[in-house]
């Protein structure tokens, strides 16, 4: 696989350097000069020194014929100018970091689906571990749909019922359901909803206010 | 003083190189070791690495058999030679060293000052970085290396 990497900062460096072993097809572009020789050297020879948000930077690097483009630097902007670029070009998958959250809507409406915000990831995890928390973004699918996690608390409306009962957000559906027990199960007919229950929801984006209503009821737990 | 059976000599079109190639054919002479003779084709990041590249394969075939006819004329030596294709020449020269547990590597260096400075480019560069084994870097003298620049910078 053909995989260019726009941004050759920490995580475009570790990023080649985890794809470099195995065994794909690796190019960084960087555009500071004195960092593209560094991590060049580091690299096996697998940096371009220069503007990943040019067109003709991007087509010298063959993007014709990249599998995929990471777009990683520091700045959305440049982020989302780079995966336009790979979109106009045909690249199948085209992936970016987002660094501000509030810009991942942003990239969404321009049709770019996968972006990893370490911002995000980071929150995710605090709201794991934090005992109030009840909704937990989980990961992010293609199309807006969302992966989420929901504790079900003795306030939960949904308590006691089954999850065919259970009114949820148009394309929302409950992918699983994790007992108290870290037990597994696959939603079924005769399930009843208890305290303590972990639901993991597909939903859409826009959608998540909504499930948060009609799962945890009033105004618990972070939309993000 | 450490052997040297085994030779690699990285093979381009200027008067360094091949001069590198003649002392390496001495050195095999020497050591009744073996000299391979290795041309890179570096090939665009448009192109996949694989891709037919008739014209620099043709161009890279000669120059192997003028590096060989001049290796030979050191006398009763094993030489191999080998064409490959990489993206860039200085990773392709490191790994083929490797892969053929080789003892030195003799490459040839022009003389071609940037802003009045001497640099000895990115391919011997990283070679010399990157290697594991010894790297002897042959540069001619003076007179004839910046004889050679001055021609290389006329003709562009």
């Amino acid at each position: 696989m053909y995989v260019i990497i726009g941004g050759g900062g920490k995580v475009g460096y570790y990023l080649a350097r985890e794809l470099l072993e195995g065994d794909h097809e690796i190019l960084v572009i960087e555009r500071s000069a004195p960092r593209a020789a560094e991590i060049n050297d580091l690299l096996e020879g697998t940096v371009l020194q220069g503007d990943a948000c040019e067109a003709a930077v991007l087509d010298g690097a063959g993007i014709a014929r990249a599998d995929l483009v990471a777009a990683v630097t520091g700045d959305d902007e440049d982020n989302l100018v780079i995966c336009e670029i790979a979109r106009y070009r045909g690249v199948p998958r085209v992936l970016a970091r987002v660094n501000n959250p509030t810009n991942a809507l942003l990239f969404q409406k321009r049709g770019i689906e996968t972006t990893v915000s370490a911002t995000e990831a980071i929150l995710a995890q605090i709201e794991q571990e934090l005992p109030v928390t009840s909704m937990v973004p989980v990961m992010q699918l293609h199309q807006g749909l969302e992966l989420v996690e929901v504790r079900l608390s003795e306030t939960s409306p949904v308590v006691g019922r089954t999850p065919r009962e259970v009114l949820l957000p148009p394309e929302s559906l409950i992918a699983l359901i994790v007992d108290s027990g870290g037990v597994p199960r696959v939603p079924g007919a005769d399930t009843t909803l208890t305290v303590g229950d972990a639901l993991v929801v597909v939903t859409r984006a826009e959608s998540k206010g909504m499930l948060q209503e009609a799962l945890i009821g009033g105004a618990h737990g972070f939309d993000t | 003083m450490a052997r040297f059976r085994s030779i690699l000599a990285p093979v381009v079109d200027d008067s360094a190189s091949l001069e590198a190639v003649a002392i390496g054919a001495s050195l095999a002479r020497q050591e009744k070791g073996v000299l391979t003779l290795l041309h890179v084709i570096e090939v665009e990041r448009s192109l996949p690495v694989t891709a037919d590249m008739d014209l620099e394969a043709q161009s890279g075939e000669e120059l192997l058999r003028r590096a060989r006819a001049l290796a030979a004329e050191a006398g009763n030596i094993t030489i191999n030679d080998e064409l490959l294709q990489a993206r860039v020449a200085g990773p392709a020269i490191v790994e083929e060293a490797e892969a053929r547990g080789v003892d030195v590597i003799m490459m040839g260096v022009g003389w071609s000052p940037l802003l009045g400075q001497f640099e000895v480019g990115p391919t011997a560069g990283y070679v010399l970085r990157h290697a594991s084994c010894n790297v002897w870097i042959v540069r001619e003298p003076l007179e004839m290396a910046t004889a050679a620049a001055g021609k290389a910078a006329a003709s562009r």
